[in-house]
């Protein structure tokens, strides 16, 4: 079963460091069968305009780089320390419903904060 | 002898399963292929519309004594509303009365079940999570009453008192309830009503339901499923594409509307989830705005949408210019397409046909800055005036994506989606490569990105033999063929023409007595050499789009022996 997860590195060369160890051959190919999506410093707060487009004030980037995995399998243990979790959405994802239900599963037994819970039933 | 006689493989794409894709020849399996792709995805089918993966998220979709929970009366083999007796009798016994069960589904998604009015005439669905969405529905005169921040509510009669039903919302879900309420928007306190199947899928509409049991199903064009594609075609191409995202968090959907209103009317899939922009009266500007795409700074991306005429001739589409300053023009009547911007890349801009007055415009665009984008989708301008709540224009399928061209169409639902590479591996049972041998490949429309030359065929035998066709690495078109024997090349073609924006057929045939490689596009020979070449074992042969490459395969023929020059010239005639 495919598995999404989330990560992010300090540097992209530490990701891609964590990336090719996965392995590539002499032509820098992966040699695994994972997925991977190289996010880069997302935006975490997005830019102001005024009317006429001229910017406000910048986009806030992270300063980590960020990366997204669709394992062919179980997430490399190897990989956990720069395990991240968010609300799921507004972010990216993998086209693999499955493995988007496993991750948002897991998300909410991790993080329970991220799904609210209705605080009272309504009659 | 016909020439397809001679064939030891023929691939004409027509059969598929789930990793699988049926060859004619030969005919015990021995030559299907094996395809992978490890997500969803879009194609036309043969019915000219947009197919997607279908879903039902929920577990237990008919068997409401099991992983739903409830203190109510839930009684099995009722009447149901498709013939069947599996229809599930709801009788509160506790007020209110509940079956719900938990959920963690996110973003635009639609609730339904088939219901039925019994000694009471109402039903809530209750989508509880971020936002809380519900809606209340009259069961006896078939209307949709209170509801509270949903994006749709529908009720549609599917006869002998029985109606489907859905409420459409944009949240992170924790539970999914059904209430047994009366008909004036409170929940019931005694009586009993119907109930049957019940989905929940991604999307703005309620599609044909799937029955679930243990876990959430999945059909259509989902992982692994090949994709037979029929854009502009009566007969079907093996779509294959690469690895792509639609950075667009929301493909079909947006609730920020300056002075248009939003309605939904038939898409390119066929169903109700295309959006209506009706002009408000307000002397103003009319447009959606579709949010949004995470863009990087000078990394050029393909922008795309689909656009029905409805009252204006002329329509134009603009990004956010302090992001990529780019719009386009689209005159309906005279099929214009013009492109504007300081970012927009004059020349990229194209259009085809959907059919049913849908047209997918697409451009490219170069980012000037990192940060989210948003798309203006106009009615007609973002200028200035005094708009008519009879006049409107109809949108569908915003995608930007990281490259040169468009490819297939990847729906959003709250999130960017990653589409993977489709990948076709040809079973070495299929082929005998030892001695004289063709190859013939007919090849629908195909892209690359500039600049880049990739591998997108290979047969490769235990390091005695490596024959591919690259694309070239200069310019838009053109197409190279190596064939490596023992460590060195001994044929290498120059680029030739036909590949690209046109359709193009190729062969190669090797004749191991005389040690001629000839190589023939579009009808003609295009290049030959002579040279001995040493086999070993053949250990593999794959087609793929690699990352950079879209193509579409039409026809795949392998011969285990030289075909003579008139048979490959009649075989990739156009």
């Amino acid at each position: 079963m495919k598995k999404f997860r989330k990560y992010k590195f300090g540097s992209k060369s530490s990701a891609t460091t964590k990336i090719n160890a996965l392995g590539i051959d002499e032509d820098g190919n992966p040699t695994h069968n994972h997925s991977i999506v190289k996010l880069g410093n997302i935006v975490l707060e997005n830019g102001t305009y005024d009317e006429d487009g001229e910017e406000i004030t910048p986009p806030v980037l992270s300063d980590d780089y960020h990366v997204d995995v669709l394992w062919d399998g179980d997430p490399s243990e190897d990989w956990d320390n720069q395990i991240v979790w968010c609300k799921p959405l507004g972010v990216h994802t993998f086209g693999s419903s499955s493995a988007i239900a496993e991750w948002t599963q897991k998300c909410k037994e991790l993080h329970p904060e991220y799904f609210p819970v209705p605080e009272e039933l309504e009659l | 002898m016909s020439t397809y006689n001679k064939a030891s493989l023929i691939l004409i794409p027509s059969g598929t399963k789930t990793s699988k894709i049926y060859s004619q020849k030969p005919i015990n399996g021995d030559g299907d292929f094996t395809f992978s792709r490890s997500t969803m995805a879009t194609r036309v089918n043969e019915s000219g519309l947009i197919e997607k993966e279908t879903q039902n998220l929920l577990l237990q979709s008919n068997s409401f004594d099991t992983t739903w929970n409830s203190d109510d009366g839930l009684t099995g083999g009722q009447s149901g509303y498709d013939g069947s007796n599996d229809a599930w009798l709801f009788t509160l016994a506790t007020n209110p009365a509940i079956v719900r069960q938990a959920n963690t589904s996110g973003g635009v998604q639609t609730y339904s079940v088939y219901a039925k009015g019994n000694t009471n005439n109402g039903i809530r669905l209750y989508a509880f999570g971020s936002s809380n969405c519900y809606a209340f529905f009259d069961l006896n005169a078939g209307t949709v009453e209170s509801n509270q921040n949903l994006i749709d509510a529908t009720i549609e009669d599917k006869g002998n008192g029985w109606y489907r039903c859905a409420i459409t919302f944009n949240q992170t879900n924790t539970q999914l309830y059904m209430y047994l309420s009366n008909n004036q928007n409170l929940n019931a306190s005694s009586g009993s009503i119907l109930i049957q199947d019940a989905q929940l899928e991604q999307g703005l509409a309620a599609r044909d339901y799937i029955e679930t049991t243990t876990s959430a199903v999945y059909g259509g064009i989902t992982d692994n499923v090949p994709r037979l594609d029929y854009t502009d075609a009566t007969c079907p191409s093996l779509l294959l594409e690469p690895t792509r995202t639609n950075l667009m968090t929301h493909s079909e959907f947006t609730n920020v509307l300056n002075n248009v209103t939003l309605s939904y009317v038939e898409s390119p899939e066929g169903l109700n989830n295309a959006m209506r922009l009706t002009e408000t009266t307000s002397n103003s500007q009319h447009y959606a705005t579709i949010e949004n795409a995470l863009v990087t700074s000078g990394v050029k991306y393909s922008i795309s949408f689909f656009i029905k005429k409805g009252t204006h001739d002329q329509v134009r589409l603009y990004t956010q210019s302090s992001t990529i300053n780019f719009s386009l023009r689209f005159t309906f009547s005279s099929e214009t397409l013009e492109i504007f911007g300081t970012d927009a890349e004059t020349g990229s801009e194209n259009f085809v046909d959907y059919g049913n007055g849908w047209y997918r415009i697409s451009a490219n665009g170069t980012a000037n800055s990192t940060g989210t984008v948003d798309i203006y989708a106009t009615t007609k301008s973002l200028g200035s005036y005094t708009g008519s709540t009879s006049d409107y224009t109809d949108y569908y399928g915003f995608q930007i994506e990281e490259g040169s061209y468009p490819t297939s169409y990847i729906p959003t639902y709250g999130t960017s989606v990653t589409r993977n590479a489709d990948y076709v591996d040809i079973p070495q049972s299929s082929y005998n490569i030892n001695n004289s041998f063709s190859i013939h490949l007919d090849f629908g429309i195909t892209k690359k990105i500039e600049g880049v030359s990739t591998n997108i065929y290979s047969l490769i035998t235990n390091e005695d033999l490596n024959f591919q066709l690259y694309t070239n690495s200069s310019g838009n078109d053109g197409l190279n063929v190596y064939l490596k024997n023992q460590g060195g090349y001994v044929f290498g073609s120059n680029p030739n023409d036909g590949w690209g924006n046109t359709a193009s057929k190729i062969c190669v045939t090797y004749n191991a007595n005389t040690g001629r490689l000839a190589y023939f596009i579009n009808g003609s020979l295009y290049n030959e050499q002579t040279s001995i070449l040493s086999f070993g074992t053949h250990s593999t042969a794959y087609i793929t789009p690699s990352a950079n490459n879209l193509m579409e395969i039409k026809k795949y023929l392998f011969f285990e022996s030289a075909l003579t020059d008139q048979e490959a010239i009649n075989l990739t005639t156009i």
